[in-house]
């Protein structure tokens, strides 16, 4: 069993100018241990599909369509609130992209901290004391690498950088010792001398406490710093699936060799990056067939009438394209 | 040859709590040609913003002079300051909050028009048209409104207002960081052929030293207020000098895991 079975999984927003299919037929596993770097540009569903774990997407408007999403065996969509609960306390820990906006500006980090961790605790029916609190707060502190974790509670997060700021949400993620950690851009709101310290603690943590880990980023170059396997998505599907190694050098969808294309590399000045012409289709229609393939060199039509499975295309390498596969 | 943007000495200081103050343009010599695409990289709150608003005169400069064509304009009001807004236009980092939600494409980019120049309303038509056919719009997108564009496309409108008054530089501040890779590509191959057809300069500004490589003939690096190294793309990027700017690529993610290219390069320890 996966750790993590995503099974024809449909999303649907409601709005007043239709329905929105924002996921749409998404099939993915994750094995325990495992650290899979999910890819795809602006409105591909990449931070939807990970707010679909810990059921984060208002309903309405959004509405599941179909299909299933089990963590450890059991069904995430038809959980009782208190496994629920269960699940979003000690299953999956949760990094968000900004910061920012995910500290509480008014309160010290001490004290969000202890909040989190007194939560953790109530529902597990115990009532910890205030210096065991404080002890496991410097202890999670101190394991996201943040020097003085003492001086630290005190402080309020405006004193603090956004790197360090990062590190405290990561803290607060790994406060319920999670099975599973999901980052959704963790870096992508940082510079990027601060960006390859997140990372580097990210591979660490992930390392030490043998965590699984669920990267959602827009950049190819952070999958490969810290994922051994890489999941692409275009307009709520899942197009290619395959190895990190094998996806930078042998990718098959032509989304994923465009998106490879268009990265500049300061390695290879002459290397001319080149776009992906036209742009996303409006998920409130879809073209029929691939989504892909009104921007796609080698539309067939077939393309164009039926939706490509996503099939093997070589051990271990999944792909949704006609052109690709045999 | 005059340089066509010049600061010298240039400061500028902002105050903070308990008297200190945060230097954050702190002497800073730069010089731009005719025609020439200079990058200027560094992390954030190394004061590349601050110059850049010190060059379009949005920010005041506690010392030092601004010269434009050989002009200081430094202090330069009124009339005195119109060659330099119609010479140097500014293209911003986040498209979706540089356009007017209640104008439409016409009226952004016909408004410097309208400002600058006096055109009849037949000219203004045809001027507006042909910008956006410039920046790679049809003609549909006249009467769109901002929430009807997609990011490249509002980035593509704002190019096309900044071109809009005739400019000589045009000062980029991170123009491609909000858009996706695939429609960043699309942007420098825009502001490439723009340059090259229209013989503009380029201050560009940017975090991503890949897309500067890419563009740019030099380099500026910025740390804490001050100018650290400068010099030819290739040089700067391939054999740094300064420790700073060494720390800067050490951190640049490769677009594709390095050990695949065979390359013992530094950066991977700082990752992995």
């Amino acid at each position: 069993m996966s750790l993590l079975e995503i099974e024809a999984y449909r999303l649907a927003f409601d709005g007043f100018e239709g329905t929105a299919t924002v996921l749409d037929g998404i099939d993915l596993r994750v094995e325990e241990g495992e650290s899979v770097g999910i890819v795809g540009e602006t409105g591909c569903g990449k931070s939807v599909l990970a707010r679909s774990l810990l059921r984060l997407n208002p309903m309405p408007p959004a509405r599941v369509l179909g299909g299933a999403i089990r963590f450890a065996g059991d069904d995430v969509l038809t959980m009782t609130p208190p496994a629920l609960d269960a699940l979003r306390r000690g299953g999956i820990g949760m990094v968000f992209q900004d910061p920012v906006t995910y500290l509480n500006p008014v309160f010290t980090i001490g004290q969000q901290m202890a909040e989190v961790l007194r939560a953790h605790a109530a529902g597990t029916g115990r009532r910890p004391e205030k210096a065991a609190i404080r002890a496991r707060t410097v202890e999670l502190l101190r394991q996201v690498q943040l020097p003085e974790p003492e001086t630290l509670l005190a402080r309020y997060p405006h004193t603090l950088s956004g790197g360090m700021r990062q590190r405290v949400l990561i803290a607060m993620a790994l406060a319920g010792e999670p099975r599973l950690l999901v980052a959704d851009e963790p870096t992508t709101a940082l510079d990027v001398t601060v960006q390859s310290q997140v990372l580097a603690l990210i591979a660490d943590l992930i390392a030490r406490m043998h965590l699984t880990l669920l990267l959602i980023t827009h950049d190819l170059g952070v999958v490969g710093a810290v994922c051994r396997r890489v999941v692409v998505m275009y307009a709520g599907c899942v197009v290619e699936d395959a190895p990190v190694d094998r996806l930078f050098d042998a990718a098959r969808h032509p989304y994923t060799q465009g998106l490879l294309a268009a990265v500049p590399d300061l390695e290879r000045p002459d290397h001319r990056p080149a776009g992906i012409a036209g742009s996303i289709p409006n998920l409130r229609s879809p073209p029929a067939g691939c989504r892909f393939h009104p921007r796609c060199a080698l539309a067939m039509p077939v393309c164009r009438e039926r939706r490509p499975a996503l099939v093997e295309a070589a051990p271990d390498h999944r792909v949704a394209c006609y052109a690709a596969t045999p | 040859m005059t340089p066509l943007l010049a600061t010298q000495a240039l400061h500028c200081s902002f105050a903070r709590p308990h008297g200190a103050r945060v230097k954050a343009v702190d002497g800073v010599d730069l010089a731009l040609a005719p025609g020439e695409a200079l990058g200027l990289v560094g992390e954030s709150g190394c004061g590349k913003s601050t110059l850049l608003r010190l060059l379009l005169r949005l920010q005041a400069a506690e010392s030092g002079t601004i010269r434009f064509a050989g002009v200081d304009v430094t202090r330069a009001t009124g009339r005195a300051l119109a060659p330099l807004r119609r010479g140097v236009q500014a293209v911003f980092q986040n498209p979706h909050a540089a356009l007017d939600p209640r104008a439409s494409v016409f009226a952004a980019v016909a408004e410097p028009l309208r400002i600058q120049a006096r055109l009849s309303r037949r000219a203004l038509a045809d001027r507006v048209q042909g910008l956006l056919h410039e920046v790679g719009l049809p003609a549909e997108f006249l009467w769109r409104y901002p929430h009807e564009l997609s990011g490249g496309q509002k980035q593509r409108v704002c190019i096309a207002r900044a071109l809009a008054p005739g400019p000589k530089a045009l000062l980029l501040d991170e123009p491609t960081s909000a858009l996706d890779v695939s429609v960043q590509a699309q942007i420098i191959d825009l502001l490439a052929a723009l340059r090259e057809r229209e013989g503009l300069a380029f201050l560009f500004v940017s975090h991503n030293l890949a897309v500067v490589r890419q563009l740019c003939d030099r380099v500026a690096v910025m740390n804490a207020g001050k100018v650290v190294e400068q010099g030819a793309a290739d040089a700067v990027l391939a054999h740094p000098q300064h420790a700073y700017t060494r720390t800067l690529l050490r951190a640049v993610l490769p677009p594709r895991p390095r050990s695949l290219q065979g390359s013992t390069a530094p950066g991977q320890e700082a990752a992995r």
